[in-house]
């Protein structure tokens, strides 16, 4: 290759042409792909790889120059007459308190602490960071059991809903020609004389259908509704619930349960179809668990230990990814799994089983196999689960039947896991409740005509319930509907009264987390929109006349709450402020119950099931979005441009299926087929999710909302539509067929892929018992010595020389001044989940660029999660069928996968490309060893990500953050007129349009974090405004240093499995400066020589030698001329920073 | 030159035309000189900021207040040492003083007639019906900023007040104002000017070279202090070196 196609730029189509090579193994034996379109190395993707932004990314939307030029002129015109009042800067007030609130210090963030209750029960406490009132970003309680510090993707976004500017704002009520705007006044009028017609009848005819809440206080307004009208039906629904978890539960034990699993202490682990990591049963403790079990510190003793994982599921999920075994099996063919793996336990077991669940097992498995099942899936993973008794875990996900789980429970016990590593915990009241019984009963009394009143709280029904139950039809029959709900919905629309709620921010509440720690609700602002909570809301119904959650939760806490109930005045209110401090009562997390097995239920139940072994047809799992949970969040914008862990995909929820069912339909991403079942279809774009069993569809729950805001609307497809009473998790026998339909998904999957070379390490764990202590002196090619530690030996850096330095000798600079900043991230224990970008979203001031922006590669996040497919074999040969389908469907090797996650932001370097080719000066070194931006000087060249290796630096192509979602301004009006791209308006004229118009979303700014314009590049900056700050705080306490742990980052903070570790590498005592030593950790392109600040800890896996013999010596390989022709040509060419974007044959053609 | 019928032709352009090439050029460049050292000098923070007085909602008196009733900065300015803001009084913090004058005359001396009997003409001021009509409705002052920092550049109080930086160095003599104007340029070189050279600005806040501590908020003792000769040298310079990290010059220290 010459030196004039080096460089990335002028690469151009002629590479293209080149065979088109598959991605190069890197040396840990595995290849790894982020696409299929990547693994086949279609020209689609070569050409879209070689433009550091995708096609059209600079394009203005707008289509002609002529029109560009008027718009122009009229924007200076008006600018001008915007800035007459004077030449100088506009008049600016000060606007102090008219009365100064006690504790509050301007400028100074509060923290206060509350709860969110989570969607079917249970809570995440909180510790939410408030601006003079304003809550402006979620962090976990580190004093709540759940939590401890950390939080989830809902938490964290869930500050962007309460400034939802969709969001409804007064009650309305149905009208002779529509809606028409009410007030609370008006409604409580209604009610009044409404509800008092049930007295007489003592509540026939009144239902209340309501969300699903683990709340003391709730649960004695219910009380109180249902005393007033006894006759009154309560029914609680979610569209997504565990049932047959419960069930199982109950089958086994007794009564309805619910598990937590401490996978901490656990060193075998198999899970069922159940993703402990991510969305739908997933908790923050099991992630803590995982990480726990995973990390791994020493070569030799209890630090070189770690769990091992094995999945059988019926699509990829981050469990699955993160395992260590990964068998694919449909949702329905799992329970003939898990009933023969039950045999080979109990069987190993022998006599301590119990003998009435060995004699169902034993004739129900009678015949019974697993069609192309390795034996050894069976009897490996049974040794494996024996020889740990004590320490094993089996868990089953919700697709199972109730069955699968009683004989779950079965195994665990006979292990010995009951009481150790799995507890059991009673799940009571509406909690216990069953969803589908609760629709179904609805739908029943709604068509004999026995509703007179519905009354929804925060549920959604027309949207969401069964499809065979057609309520969206069946609704408008009722005579009277209210609903209280945050945002607007399809219910609200379609009912009599839509009453506005109150967001778990701005309410007074009280909830009981999954492990029963009693947690208080504590509002941080005044309801923005004057709406009521879900306690006052039935309060008033049951008669108190001006209800307040305050008092309504502390009657509750006087009546019931444990050390609260019977105590003196001064005694109560000294618990209530510590419990408001702390945002929960101390040691009320319920112990696991002493639980005994059923084993005569257990066996019925095995026995009543029938086992289905063959996988004809398509089967459909319906699954909660893994972001949208069950669509409640369709109008946050962080949500739905949170790209899916797995697939990738923002904005939609395509359907998943693997990449063999898709050859088999002749799809590609994005290709629309319909899905029919029991005479009901549906069209939805696919996504070939690598990982997903044969003929399964799953189809993602949550998209597809019609009434919901401006963000959501039209997001994905209402999967909901195909999910009957009947089936609401698994659907077996559909059909689909291609529609030779596609549509443009908003993946993020391969923007900013980073081909090829050793990004990800990962290692069998054997082969780090080994050789984890080796360190190799060598010598690079100038001859100056080289130490190679484990993890550095795989990959260019470990046999090429690094680069030559771009910076002069007299220019480097001296990381020696404490503090030095870095980051160390473990892939070992790095999840997935996301949470990570979302937090910086929320920190950073990082817009929302919507769909449209998505496709063009202009997703604004500073930290994104790479996902990597590899061959879970580590055989590389690739099925590359270029089958009719189109380009490279791929082959059924390409579904046996296994998955690694990898958060890569700006990575700091010490000799920064980006900083030597900025024009201006914008992007410089701080004395700290950072890499600052300073956008008042950023003219927009955009040459920094050019040079930029890691492709980390975001560039605002418009002013998004000051703009309205979905382009709307709000003085559109004003200037529609003149200006036709509002996006071209000039900011100062901008600030004169909003000025004194509802900026609602404004409020959820971080303060101290500059909002970008149009035309700056912006990245990860580690956080420096909690870096200033903490210095500032550090002199004025006097410390010479800022100590460990004195702040985090925001992404740190957030991580559910604490991979990402922020600190001074200066300090010797840091924990970064200690995972930086550790023989795991290796710089990214660490020999580009760019010293990068942020390093990686390579990933390690626990392979059961009798599934995958482990892989002992990874650094040996065949020929490597790939990682050699890349830096070496470069190194000859001369060309010091130039990337070798092209490998192998590309490079040598 | 000679047309056809041998007449001589009066040039179309006069001799003296030949220099407007170089008179234009001369004055092109003039002008852009001029433009250009125009811009220079008075496009910049110190011709267009220093003095900005713009009339505030309340006619308060920094003169009064501070200087000749002597009440220190931090009374109303009260987190100064604690946050990046230096507040501006909420309106119950006036009342604290103003409230009690209502209620129980003759309380402070100098809001009466000097016999005591009689509110003064002062007590009548129309300055303090405005405020006390703010504090019946309920509503903040709007005070018109006169420091103003553009968003991007982020300066916090706490740290400079507790260096020993006086509100001097950046406010002037707030004392001495009737009606507060701007005094420094608060530009990116004023302020690197004294992150370079801080042992100017300083004075000792904690009294930790044992001199006593000279409070940054005095604003006339302060004034004197760092104009005693060679100050900066001595005094200034050890308060210098104890500051626990210099005052940071990259661009990140401000600007995130």
């Amino acid at each position: 290759m010459s030196k004039a196609t080096q460089c990335p730029s002028t690469i151009g189509t002629h590479a293209v042409q080149g065979s088109a090579p598959a991605p190069v193994a890197d040396h840990t034996g595995r290849a790894y792909w982020r696409s299929l379109d990547e693994l086949a190395g279609t020209a689609e993707f070569r050409e879209f790889l070689q433009r550091e932004f995708p096609a059209h990314a600079s394009e203005l939307s707008d289509p002609t120059r002529r029109s560009f030029l008027r718009l122009m002129g009229a924007s200076i015109a008006l600018a001008g007459a915007a800035t007459l009042p004077g030449c100088r800067r506009p008049e600016h007030a000060i606007l102090p308190y008219a009365r100064q609130p006690e504790e509050v210090i301007p400028g100074k963030a509060l923290f206060y602490a509350t709860a969110m209750p989570l969607p079917g029960g249970g809570a995440e406490g909180l510790l939410v960071e408030t601006h003079e009132g304003r809550p402006t970003k979620i962090e976990g309680n580190p004093l709540h059991p759940v939590n401890q510090g950390r939080s989830s993707v809902w938490a964290q976004s869930s500050v962007l809903d309460l400034y939802d500017p969709d969001r409804l704002k007064n009650p309305t009520k149905m009208g002779s020609g529509g809606r028409v705007a009410s007030s609370w006044a008006e409604f409580d009028a209604f009610a009044a004389a409404h509800f008092a017609q049930f007295d007489q009848t003592r509540g026939a005819g009144l239902v209340f259908l309501v969300e699903k809440a683990t709340s003391p206080t709730r649960d004695r307004m219910r009380a109180r509704v249902m005393s007033r009208w006894p006759e009154a039906r309560w029914l609680p629904y979610e569209a997504v619930d565990d049932e047959a978890a419960r069930e199982g539960a109950r089958t086994a034990f007794g009564s309805p349960m619910a598990p937590t699993y401490d996978l901490a202490a656990a060193k075998v682990i198999l899970t069922l179809d159940r993703d402990f990591l991510c969305g739908e049963g997933a908790t923050l403790p099991e992630a803590r668990g995982f990480a726990a079990g995973r990390r791994v510190s020493s070569t030799q003793g209890e630090g070189s230990q770690m769990s091992r994982i094995y999945t059988v599921e019926s699509t990829m999920s981050l469990a699955g990814g993160a395992a260590d075994h990964r068998l694919r099996l449909r949702a329905s063919q799992i329970p003939a799994y898990a009933a023969l793996l039950a045999k080979a336990v109990f069987n190993r077991l022998g006599g301590t089983a119990n003998a009435a669940i060995v004699r169902a097992i034993e004739s129900a498995t009678a015949g019974v196999s697993l069609e192309r099942l390795d034996p050894e899936w069976i009897d490996a993973v049974a040794d494996d689960l024996v020889a740990n008794r004590g320490a094993a875990i089996v868990m089953a996900g919700p697709t199972q039947p109730a069955g699968t789980h009683a004989l779950v429970h079965a195994i665990n016990s006979a292990l010995g896991a009951i009481g150790k590593t799995v507890h059991m915990r009673p799940v009571a009241g509406d909690a216990a409740a069953s969803s589908a019984a609760s629709i179904t009963t609805l739908a029943s009394l709604i068509s004999g005509g026995r509703v007179d009143t519905l009354v929804a709280i925060n549920v959604n029904p027309v949207y969401n319930a069964p499809a065979d139950l057609s309520l969206h039809e069946h609704w408008s029959r009722i005579p009277t509907t209210i609903t209280l709900s945050v945002g607007d919905d399809e219910t609200g629309a379609l009912s009599t009264w839509q009453c506005n709620g109150c967001h778990f921010l701005e309410s007074w509440g009280d909830v009981t987390a999954a492990d029963g720690t009693l947690s208080v609700v504590q509002p941080m602002i005044a309801p923005l929109f004057g709406g009521r909570s879900a306690i006052e809301f039935l309060a008033r119904l049951a008669g108190e006349a001006q209800p307040d959650g305050y008092d309504l939760v502390r009657a509750t806490w006087r009546e019931s709450a444990p050390g609260f109930a019977g105590q003196g005045e001064q005694a109560f209110e000294k618990r209530w402020a510590r419990a408001l401090h702390n945002g929960l009562v101390e040691n009320t997390s319920a112990p696991g119950a002493n639980v005994a097995l059923r084993g005569d239920a257990v066996a019925a139940a095995i026995a009543q099931s029938p086992l289905r072994t063959a996988g004809e047809g398509f089967e459909i799992v319906f699954a909660p979005g893994r972001n949208q949970h069950d669509g409640r969040w369709a109008n946050n914008g962080w949500l739905q441009e949170l790209p899916d862990p797995v697939t990738k995909v923002t904005w939609d929820n395509p359907a998943m299926i693997s990449a063999a069912t898709a050859r088999s339909l002749g799809v590609v991403d994005g290709d629309i087929i319909e899905v029919s079942l029991d005479g009901r279809s549906l069209r939805v774009p696919v996504i070939r999710a690598p990982g997903s069993a044969e003929g399964v569809i799953v189809m993602p729950l949550g998209g597809g909302r019609e009434r919901v805001g401006r963000v959501g609307l039209g997001a994905g497809v209402n999967t909901f539509r195909m999910r009957t009473s009947r089936a609401m998790r698994v659907a077996v026998g559909a059909t689909a067929a291609k529609t030779g339909q596609s549509f443009e998904l908003a993946g993020v999957q391969s923007h900013w892929a980073m081909e090829g070379r050793a990004i990800v390490r990962d290692f069998d764990v054997q082969a780090w018992r080994e050789h984890g202590d080796t360190i190799i002196s060598d010598h690079d090619a100038y001859g100056r010595p080289k130490e190679l530690k484990f993890a550095e030996r795989v990959g260019v850096y470990s046999h090429a020389p690094a680069n030559k330095n771009i910076y002069k000798p007299e220019q480097e600079h001296q990381w020696t001044k404490r503090p030095q900043w870095g980051m160390s991230i473990d892939l070992s224990t790095c999840s997935g989940c996301g949470v990570c970008t979302i937090a910086c979203q929320s920190e950073n001031n990082i817009p929302v660029v919507g769909r449209a922006e998505v496709i063009k590669g202009r997703e604004m996040h500073w930290i994104r999660v790479d996902r990597y497919f590899a061959s879970e074999t580590g055989d590389d040969s690739f099925d590359l069928d270029f089958g009719d389908a189109g380009p490279y469907t791929g082959g059924r090797k390409n579904d046996d996968v296994t998955m690694a996650m990898q958060p890569v932001a700006c990575v700091h370097c010490e000799m920064a490309p980006c900083e030597t080719v900025c024009p201006v000066n914008a992007t410089v070194h701080g004395a700290e060893g950072t890499n600052n931006m300073a956008y008042n000087r950023c003219i927009g060249t955009r040459y920094c990500l050019n040079n930029c290796p890691y492709k980390v630096r975001r560039f605002n192509f418009f002013d998004y953050a000051t703009k309205r979602l979905h382009g709307e301004y709000v003085g559109k009006d004003l200037i529609g007129g003149v200006v036709k791209n509002e996006q071209l308006v000039p900011p100062r004229l901008r600030e004169k349009i909003e000025a004194g118009a509802g900026e609602v979303q404004t409020m959820q700014y971080n303060p101290n974090v500059t909002v970008r314009e149009r035309g700056v590049m912006e990245k990860c900056t580690y956080c420096i405004q909690r870096v200033n700050m903490s210095r500032v705080e550090s002199k004025l306490r006097g410390l010479d240093n800022i100590p460990d742990g004195f702040f985090q980052t925001a992404c740190q903070q957030a991580c559910p499995t604490e991979s990402i570790v922020f600190g001074d590498i200066e300090d010797p005592l840091s924990k970064v400066r200690a995972a930086r030593d550790h023989a795991r950790s290796y710089m990214l392109l660490g020999y580009l020589n760019t010293r990068p600040r942020t390093t990686y800890m390579a990933r390690l896996r626990n392979p059961n030698p009798r599934l995958r013999t482990p892989v002992t010596d990874p650094f040996h390989h065949g020929d490597h001329s790939d990682e050699h022709s890349g830096p070496t040509d470069t190194h000859d060419a001369g060309h010091v920073m130039s990337l070798p974007v092209l490998t192998g044959q590309g490079a040598s053609s | 030159m000679r047309g056809r019928q041998g007449t001589q032709v009066k040039p179309l352009f006069p001799k003296w035309m030949n220099l407007l090439p170089t008179v234009a050029l001369a004055g092109v460049l003039g002008l852009a000189f001029l433009l250009i050292g125009g811009m220079w000098y008075y496009a910049t923070p110190e011709f267009w900021e220093v003095g900005y007085q713009p009339e505030q909602p309340v006619n308060y008196s920094h003169q009064i207040h501070a200087d000749k009733l002597g009440i220190d900065c931090r009374y109303c300015h009260t987190f100064v040492d604690e946050s990046r803001t230096a507040n501006v009084p909420a309106v119950s913090t006036c009342m604290s003083c103003h409230t009690v004058v209502d209620d129980k005359q003759g309380y402070l001396r100098l809001a009466m007639s000097q016999d005591g009997s009689t509110p003064s003409p002062h007590w009548k001021s129309p300055d303090l019906t405005a405020l006390r009509e703010f504090w019946a409705r309920g509503e903040s002052v709007p005070w018109v900023r006169v420091h103003k920092l553009p968003d991007y550049a982020h300066f916090n109080h706490a740290v400079h007040y507790n260096a020993g930086v006086s509100c001097l160095s950046c406010h002037g003599r707030v004392d001495t104002m009737p009606v507060v104007n701007q005094q420094k340029s608060l530009s990116m070189a004023f302020c690197l000017e004294c992150h370079r050279a801080p042992e100017k600005n300083l004075v000792d806040v904690h009294g930790a070279l044992g001199g006593g501590a000279v409070w940054p908020t005095n604003l006339a003792l302060v004034e004197e202090t760092l104009a005693q000769p060679g100050y900066a040298e001595t005094v200034g310079k050890r308060l210098a070196e104890r500051l626990r990290n210099a005052p940071p010059q990259h661009c990140a220290a401000c600007h995130y």
